[in-house]
């Protein structure tokens, strides 16, 4: 490795070590208090695409997007940044923990999108149901925040200790 | 689930993807040109559907679903079902390897989510091209069709330490 690979690789396990020791979101932290957290994050980045969806209020799509965005970083500062840090900065029990919940992310993204565009497309191509621009940033909006909050929305689902 | 039960699941597991019969599609450039095969493949459905949205409905959309099918089903088979095996199948190694190359598709899934957010802006609002439904309904099926075997392609696109027949 490197000079500069080993000094990166030193900043971040002096970070992920920071993060460890954070107490800052400690009052986040009991399971019921992450899960309600999840709750909010999820259901608004469900609420912001209804409203993208519906051509709906311009005010309460940007509340929503708020809220979603706050969602998702109060979700990753409560797990420790663990869903994003890189092999360097984790232990391997931490990486297995991580993949893992990419593993379930992903299949969780998978079904969302099969539900989401196999009954679209029937609606499209049968019943002649019209798409608009805004139907599509919608579902694309609905796609990159919920895939940005999952992982770190799993783990602080099933995680028992943080 | 019994310990019977689960070596029977094993030796049925290994009998499908440990074939060494299959060692000729094991080696690395054999999986790298299935994956080459069936990423055309699906961007043929995407094309064709865009191109001509009633076609992907016909012979060709049919062809086309059954090579991608077949491709998928021989990358599987050539990296032992890694991607598709339950714990129980697993040993603690592949286990690690399905889960990492979960985390890798996840990733190529977000920056396609954002590179279609953007493309989609500048197509349909920046350059006002219109929206039509059953366009949007055939990448909608091209994106499904990549995105449900992405673990298997990205297995078996990756070098496998020790483990490349070549």
């Amino acid at each position: 490795m490197t000079e500069h690979g080993e000094a990166q690789c030193s900043t971040l396990r002096d970070r992920a070590a920071r993060l460890q020791h954070d107490h800052r979101y400690d009052a986040l932290r009991p399971l019921p208090r992450r899960r309600a957290l999840v709750v909010v994050a999820l259901g608004a980045i469900a609420a912001l695409s209804g409203t993208l969806w519906l051509a709906g209020s311009a005010w309460l799509a940007a509340l929503l997007w708020l809220v979603a965005v706050a969602g998702l970083v109060l979700l990753r500062r409560v797990v420790r940044e663990t869903a994003d840090l890189p092999d360097d900065a984790l232990d391997e029990r931490l990486v297995a923990v991580r993949d893992s919940a990419y593993r379930t992310a992903f299949a969780t993204v998978a079904a969302l999108c099969v539900a989401v565009l196999v009954p679209l497309w029937i609606a499209v191509d049968g019943f002649d149901y019209t798409v608009t621009a805004g139907n599509l940033h919608a579902l694309l909006w609905a796609v990159i925040l919920t895939t940005l909050t999952l992982p770190s929305a799993i783990l602080a689902w099933t995680e028992r200790d943080l | 689930m019994s310990r019977n039960e689960v070596e029977a699941v094993r030796q049925r597991w290994a009998a499908v993807f440990d074939d060494p019969g299959l060692a000729w599609a094991r080696s690395r450039s054999r999986r790298r040109a299935l994956c080459v095969l069936h990423w055309a493949v699906i961007g043929a459905v995407g094309v064709a559907g865009w191109l001509e949205p009633t076609l992907a409905w016909g012979l060709t959309g049919v062809g086309l679903l059954l090579v991608w099918f077949a491709t998928y089903w021989l990358l599987s088979l050539s990296t032992r079902g890694v991607t598709e095996g339950p714990d129980t199948v697993l040993d603690e190694r592949q286990r690690a390897e399905r889960d990492h190359v979960h985390r890798r598709a996840y990733r190529v899934v977000l920056w396609m989510a954002m590179i279609g957010f953007v493309a989609s802006w500048a197509v349909f609002e920046a350059a006002g091209v219109p929206v039509e439904g059953r366009q949007i309904g055939q990448l909608g099926v091209a994106a499904l069709l990549l995105l449900t075997t992405l673990p298997t392609a990205l297995l078996g696109w990756a070098p496998r330490e020790g483990r490349d027949d070549d």
